[in-house]
């Protein structure tokens, strides 16, 4: 038993490790390739993805997951149907056979008046197209009159009403993308439309000079195709079809329905529009052989000409299926409870797990991050998504180092607790879409991403870690008894040494923005909601720190001070980015506010019972009891 | 005497001040949204104190907004509960930025004249402390001095002015003279008070009968757009909606007015709308010359002249997103023959003739307002003048080094003491 305990961590590590190798492997297909497909690049959001990210970053604004799984039950709750789907059969269906997908519940509506405009049952959560087809007129009316509205103003109904909006735009989008519900069989509609260029084009030609004899059916029949094509045109903005010659056209790529259109116009065939005409048909007669081979083909055309494209195609593929930041969370979430289960329990097993654990997950998190970086090449922190997984990063890394020192689970607890909330911030953020979206012109600048940007979110982070340690400090002091003099001076001493790092990184990092600032538009300062915002957590690092250095607060009052931290750093991160919404009416029922105010109140909250008389707290309960002297000792060194 | 030192140098002191300044950045910020950056700005940071109408009433807006959401009020309720914040006299209630910048640098350096001694172990806080000094002296002095302004061009324009960000002028412009226009420039804020304009220069004087301090001109009665009853000019038939100030960064008001020129015995001559942002060719003839009507943009002219040779503007394929503005600018000064071309984008400014010259990035409805002159491409500079540049950089690598070389005591001292039981 006693040699179990001591190998239990090492068990225990290479158990999950082994169990996050072994989901790297890559799927196999059998029958259709929708593995190989969901790896072949496409142009979106002006860069190159795979379809994989096309079908997850699509799933995640229609139903906010990136699989879809799906149930039915009878009246005695036993389940009758049962579907899963991943993100990308999903896609495939929605693509290739949108008749199947319309009738996949996958619309997610939350709003009950929205459900009730559209006729639905207030019960049920998720809707298929077809539901929502018989009322889309009248939907459509009321939410582009929601859209009108300025963003601030709206109330809840209006975003629910633009929500579905924006969803059923995604999912319109990509069923146009490749083909068109009305082309009942692909390949033939391609090869009747290039038969029906000539001719067609001819006939256009003579009844536009006048003469009475053209061939009215050719040109009907060209027509309509373009009608078509036209229509998908409109409909989607994922750009299929690859220049070309790479070299020359660099990311001139085009939609399908442009494409096609194009050729009437004399472009001459893209092999690839070919390709995906036969993959669009045999995926619909279920052909599997025939659409493996089509698919070989186009990768084969991609390997030669576009080997950069195809290779982003299958990273980015491969890092979606690693979906490292939710599988570094599960440890962390292990390595949380087991922290919390050493201060019960002190044991050391539970502490060596949990510290290995954390590093296990912090090298799965670092490599997404890493990855992250390759696939966008660039630093790791350039929108509010990727700043929630990097505070995380530095904060796990900063507990870690706490732990390294201390050994008693507080930089355990700190670290997964810190990292596990980053990341779930991280998902919901990841809500809105694409996470790797371009950067707009003025921000385009790797070397101030990397520097200003990287640096104040280390503050943050570190802000973050100080004020968490002293909620450790208030909770344990007031609610057990294990707050000891040791606990209680090393906790101090840790939470100060953060609070120094958090000042110097917020302090060097809203200066070096201020430089960026003034490189780029000629002001030093602007104050802009975010400057102040970073301004504000360098005055309150320095305040805790002078009012330290000054003996004006001791141990009780620093941790008080570092939770007030906590509320200015999130103010900062998210309070600023909601200035417009938040304090406009109807604003605080968004739900990012919702929650931002939340974690403000119960900051507030902790603070109170921090300031509470320290006979109420636990800890010093019994010294209270036994020796009243002691405890006016206590008291003064605590003050 | 000796009370006020230990006042002014006591860490108490600097404890408070940074709460206050903690709360006004706070404040202020809030403030952004109801006043506008720049108002906000001026009321807050610029000034001694805030004033208890600029500060209590908003707080309230925010309580009564939670309030509303909190009890399910009815909407209006929030605005009824901050008016009833609103006082008839005007009472300094908060310290503002200039008020607690002063006295931060004062404490500062009373403080530290009189704790310093020229230790290694002290160096690092003289440093920091020097920075912080001159950082916020660095700051005031870019208020005082700076100024800042905007180039407008169209590709093939040469301009010799920049236009100021907020101040609009009406400008009545004497084209007499082929060879130099005779301007009479009126500030918008004369306008803004309604009262009789009149001008040596001018053989008329102006009535301002309308003022909106923000509008959009309609075509037709939309909304809540009045007409606006001129008897003359380009905007004869047009609508005015009449709009709160812009309050978002990089966003201006558009004011327009309503004018009445008058000759001297008092008869009316007739009455023009102008408007701000819109070009408009309005010609009022009086006494045979022709004066050119516009409320435009006030200029800053300057003694060089800047040209717009090209203007790029790239979008990412497939999107709205901009990813890359460019121009490609001629520089001449007026008392020299020589001429210099170059490019200025994103990130990459000009800095000439004691400017500097910053490729200005574009908002949506900046860029749909453009749209209005689409057949030529445009782009914008932002021409900053500021003496003051280089102290926050100076100040920036004190208090850098300075945080490094204190917290490097720190630390090493730290790891030393808990050597023996890591090992």
């Amino acid at each position: 038993m006693k040699a179990l305990t001591k190998h239990l961590h090492w068990i225990l590590a290479a158990v999950f490790g082994l169990w996050f190798l072994s989901t790297l492997r890559p799927k196999s297909d059998a029958g259709i390739k929708a593995n190989e497909f969901g790896r072949l690049p496409v142009l979106l959001n002006g860069r190159i993805q795979p379809w994989d990210s096309v079908a997850r970053n699509s799933l995640l604004q229609i139903r906010e997951k990136q699989a879809f799984s799906y149930e039915l039950r009878n009246e005695k709750g036993e389940v009758t149907y049962k579907t899963n789907l991943t993100g990308l059969q999903w896609l495939m269906e929605v693509m290739f056979t949108p008749d199947a997908a319309d009738a996949r519940p996958v619309f997610r509506i939350d709003h009950p008046d929205v459900k009730g405009l559209m006729g639905l049952s207030i019960e049920e959560k998720h809707f298929a197209w077809k539901e929502l087809e018989p009322n889309w007129q009248k939907f459509y009316a009321q939410a582009t009159n929601s859209a009108r509205i300025e963003s601030s103003l709206r109330t809840p109904y209006d975003q629910g009403l633009l929500k579905l909006l924006n969803a059923a735009k995604v999912y319109l989008n990509i069923k146009a993308s490749v083909t068109s519900p009305q082309i009942r069989e692909p390949l033939e509609d391609l090869v009747s439309f290039l038969k029906s260029i000539e001719p067609g084009r001819a006939a256009a030609i003579a009844q536009q000079a006048g003469k009475k004899d053209y061939d009215e059916a050719a040109l009907n029949t060209l027509v309509g195709h373009l009608g078509t094509y036209d229509m998908m045109a409109n409909l989607s903005t994922v750009l299929v079809v690859p220049p070309h010659h790479s070299e020359r056209e660099g990311d001139n790529w085009t939609g399908m329905g442009a494409t096609l259109m194009d050729m009437a116009r004399g472009e001459k065939l893209h092999d690839s529009v070919k390709f995906y005409a036969a993959m669009a048909s045999n995926f619909r007669s279920g052909n599997a052989e025939k659409f493996n081979s089509a698919l070989a083909d186009y990768q084969a055309l991609l390997g030669k000409d576009f080997v950069k494209e195809a290779k982003k195609g299958r990273m980015e593929a491969f890092f979606n299926q690693m979906e490292p930041f939710y599988k570094s969370n599960i440890f962390y979430v292990t390595a949380l409870l087991l922290g919390l289960l050493f201060w019960i329990v002190p044991s050391e097993w539970a502490r060596r797990s949990a510290f290995w654990l954390i590093m296990l997950g912090l090298v799965i998190h670092t490599a997404g991050l890493v990855f992250r970086m390759v696939l966008e090449g660039r630093p790791p922190v350039t929108n509010l998504y990727s700043s929630a997984i990097f505070i995380g990063w530095g904060s796990v890394i900063l507990g870690l180092m706490l732990e390294r020192f201390y050994k008693d689970a507080i930089g355990i607890v700190v670290a997964s607790f810190i990292g596990f909330v980053t990341l779930v911030v991280a998902h919901n953020l990841s809500l809105g879409g694409d996470t790797m979206e371009m950067m707009r012109a003025v921000l385009d600048t790797n070397f101030w991403l990397a520097t200003h940007v990287v640096i104040v979110t280390l503050g943050y982070a570190a802000t973050f870690v100080a004020g968490f340690l002293a909620i450790i400090f208030v909770f344990r002091g007031f609610f057990s008894r294990g707050l000891t003099e040791g606990t209680r001076k090393g906790l101090n001493r840790m939470t100060y040494a953060i609070l120094c790092f958090a000042t110097l990184f917020s302090f060097v990092g809203t200066v070096l923005g201020g430089i960026w600032a003034d490189q780029s538009w000629g002001r030093f300062w602007g104050w802009d909601p975010k400057e102040n915002g970073a301004l504000m957590i360098v005055l309150w690092n320095a305040l805790i720190l002078h009012a330290r250095w000054g003996g004006l607060v001791k141990e009780r009052g620093l941790a008080v001070l570092a939770i007030s931290g906590n509320i200015v750093t999130a103010w900062s991160w998210f309070g600023t980015n909601m200035l417009g919404i938040g304090l406009h009416s109807y604003g605080f029922t968004d739900s990012g506010f919702m929650w931002l105010s939340f974690f403000i109140i119960s900051q507030a909250l902790i603070i109170l019972v921090g300031l509470l008389p320290l006979r109420l707290w636990a800890s010093f309960q019994k010294t209270a009891l036994a020796a009243p002297k002691a405890s006016g000792k206590v008291k003064a060194g605590m003050a | 005497m000796k009370h006020i030192t230990s006042i002014l140098t006591s860490l108490r002191l600097t404890i408070i001040l940074l709460a206050l300044s903690t709360a006004l950045v706070f404040f202020g910020t809030l403030a952004q949204a109801n006043f506008g950056l720049y108002d906000a700005q001026v009321k807050f940071f610029k000034s001694a104190f805030v004033s208890w109408n600029d500060l209590i009433p908003m707080l309230a807006s925010i309580l009564g907004d939670v309030l509303v959401g909190v009890f399910k009020l009815e909407p209006t309720f929030k605005a009824s509960f901050s008016n009833a914040f609103v006082l008839g006299i005007n009472i300094p209630i908060f310290p503002g930025g200039y008020l607690l910048g002063w006295l931060l640098v004062i404490n500062l350096v009373a403080a530290q004249a009189k704790r310093t001694e020229l230790t290694k172990k002290k160096a690092g806080l003289i440093m920091i402390h020097v920075g912080i000094v001159l950082m916020l002296v660095g700051q005031l002095a870019t208020d005082k001095l700076s100024t800042e302004s905007q180039m407008q061009l169209f590709e093939g324009d040469t301009k010799n002015f920049s236009e100021d960000f907020r101040a609009n002028e009406l400008a009545i412009i004497d084209t007499s003279d082929p060879k130099e226009d005779q301007v009479v420039a009126v500030p918008e804020s004369i306008l803004a008070t309604r009262k009789d304009i009149s001008n040596p220069a001018l053989p008329f004087s102006i009535r301002v009968k309308e003022y909106w301090a923000n509008a959009d001109l309609l075509r037709s009665a939309f909304s809540n757009a009045v007409p606006a009853n001129a008897t003359e000019g380009f905007l004869k038939n047009a609508f005015v909606l009449s709009k709160p100030t812009a309050k978002v960064m990089d966003s201006r008001s558009l004011p327009a007015a309503l004018i009445e020129l008058t000759d001297k015995a008092g008869k009316s001559l007739g009455s023009w709308l102008v408007a701000a942002g819109i070009r408009s060719d309005d010609v009022a003839k009086v006494d045979g010359k022709d004066y050119r009507l516009s409320l435009r943009f006030t200029r800053h002219y300057k003694d060089f002249e800047l040209s717009l040779l090209k203007a790029t503007h790239e979008k990412y394929r497939g999107t709205d997103i901009p990813k890359n503005f460019a121009s490609r600018v001629r520089v001449k000064m007026n008392s020299s023959p020589e001429v210099r071309e170059t490019i200025i984008y994103m990130n990459n400014p000009l800095r000439w003739a004691g400017y500097t010259f910053f490729q200005y990035q574009m908002a949506a409805d900046e860029l749909a307002l453009r749209q209005m002159n689409m057949d030529r491409a445009s782009s914008t500079f932002q021409v900053v003048k500021n003496p003051s540049w280089v102290t926050p950089y100076i100040a920036c690598v004190l208090v850098g080094v300075g945080l490094c070389w204190q917290f490097g005591f720190h630390l090493f001292g730290f790891l030393r003491r808990r050597k023996p039981s890591v090992a």
